[in-house]
């Protein structure tokens, strides 16, 4: 692996989370492929091998179903591609990120963006200053401070007055809402915040009953004998193999 | 925040996937290979941004896997130092206050980089200090609390396993000690609330502050924080 010496381009957040909802959005439909397939197949092979066990109200007969051979083929190509867990985890954590409420960056446009960009050429900033103000959108003069250095030696005669107008600048490039679809990150972003905290914790705490049923729920798929996880003969205790 | 890095690497396809066009193979096996990943010295690789060439693949004896060389841009997370970064306190100790962005959790704020007067409270476990201005208000960064932090320096660190820590691994299970997720960190980034406009969000909101002093004051701590920091 050789990493190119010229120095790095940078990217302004509002293209980043760009790319990974459009990434996602292909990630999303291989995955549900991914997902039909298996459960087809699972139901295929119950259909042709019925177990005691099963109870025929738990099976999908829509499953079953033939279906036209375009569609069984992108089912077949997207099994075969397969899907990185670690790509989707990004993905979502990144786009969880730049959608929160402190981040403005869901609120920011391809085109307000350049436009920021270009206006703020006007103002004699550095490009890190720039970057910054484009990925942060200060919209108090208080927060401009923290980004630009030393604005009282450079913005003669009146620096705060400057820093209100980039801050006036920065408003008018920014949407008044998040638009619609990026709603489910954005409109429920804090209460998911404290639920994700608590489900962490939670987790150890788990009472029995629910255990006991995802316990039996995991089971299923591996060992397809007794109820209790007690399993077949030949059946696979690698959990690795499913 | 997020940089674009070229690089050059040849990436394995499966046969399984051979009549699939290579663009969309090769793409899957690049993302595979970095997402989530830590370049040494670089940054943290998030996915893969485009394929600038790839030339034709070739196979080896041994597996099927047709190789392809690939030249790329990689998406990296990579601020720079002095770059200003939200994200969210996630948890706080006697030796830093650990702040998170969600896909990346190792960004620290050590005690020498706090505003000046600040101290631990062991009882509360948080720390606090006064603020500034004339109303003395005890401000601390609360769990959960959105926080603006200015990079003051970035380490990196090679956490891959060495041979007697396997071994340690292996053999004392009793022993082991958690260690802490500041000491584990590949990529660590420490950084400083010590300027004004940082800090944590709701502080600044109300608008009317006595921006100058504060400023300056601030101006003058980080470089003694700065000369701290050079150990």
């Amino acid at each position: 692996m050789k990493i190119s010496n010229t120095a790095p381009l940078h990217l302004s957040n509002q293209e980043v989370l760009s790319h990974f909802l459009s990434l996602k959005e292909d990630n999303d439909q291989l995955a549900e492929s991914i997902n039909h397939k298996k459960a087809r197949d699972k139901a295929f092979a119950r259909a042709k091998y019925p177990l005691e066990k099963d109870d025929s109200a738990d099976q999908d007969p829509s499953l079953l179903e033939p279906i036209a051979g375009e569609q069984e083929k992108v089912l077949n190509v997207a099994e075969r591609r397969g899907l990185s867990d670690e790509l989707v985890w990004v993905q979502n954590e990144v786009i969880k990120y730049l959608c929160q409420s402190y981040n403005p960056t869901s609120r920011q446009t391809a085109d307000g963006v350049a436009r920021l960009a270009d206006e703020l050429q006007d103002h004699d900033l550095t490009k890190a200053e720039v970057l910054q103000i484009a990925n942060l959108a200060p919209t108090e003069v208080v927060e401009l401070y923290a980004i630009i250095e030393e604005p009282d030696m450079r913005f003669l005669p009146d620096a705060a007055e400057k820093l209100q107008e980039i801050a006036t600048q920065i408003q008018s490039t920014l949407l008044p809402s998040p638009p619609d679809n990026l709603s489910q990150w954005t409109g429920r972003s804090a209460p998911a915040e404290g639920q994700a905290e608590v489900y962490e914790h939670g987790y150890v705490d788990q009472n029995e009953e629910e255990m006991h049923a995802m316990g039996i729920d995991e089971q299923e798929y591996i060992f397809e004998g007794g109820r209790d996880g007690e399993g077949g003969v030949d059946d696979e205790k690698d959990e690795s193999m499913d | 925040m997020f940089v674009l890095v070229g690089v050059r690497d040849t990436v394995p396809v499966a046969p399984k996937t051979f009549d699939i066009p290579p663009a969309i193979t090769i793409q899957d096996a690049i993302n595979r290979k970095y997402a989530n990943k830590l370049v040494p010295d670089k940054g943290l690789a998030l996915s893969l941004f485009d394929i600038l060439t790839a030339e034709d693949g070739k196979v080896t004896w041994g597996n099927g896997l047709m190789y392809y060389k690939v030249s790329f841009r990689l998406m990296l997370f990579a601020p720079f130092v002095g770059e200003v970064i939200v994200g969210r306190v996630s948890s706080t100790t006697k030796s830093y206050i650990r702040i998170s962005l969600g896909f990346f959790q190792d960004i620290y704020i050590l005690p020498s980089l706090l505003p000046p007067n600040s101290a631990y409270d062991p009882t509360q476990k948080k720390f606090f200090w006064v603020s500034p201005d004339d109303e003395g208000t005890l401000l601390t960064p609360e769990q959960l609390a959105n926080s603006i932090v200015a990079v003051d320096s970035i380490e990196w660190q090679d956490v891959r396993p060495t041979p007697q820590s396997l071994i340690a691994e292996q053999d004392g299970d009793s022993e082991r000690i958690e260690k802490d997720p500041i000491e584990k960190a590949g990529f660590k980034i420490l950084a400083t609330i010590a300027e004004s406009g940082l800090g944590v969000t709701s502080w600044w909101s109300q608008g009317d502050y006595q921006e100058e002093a504060a400023e300056e004051e601030g101006e003058e701590y980080d470089e003694g924080a700065a000369k701290e920091e050079g150990y």
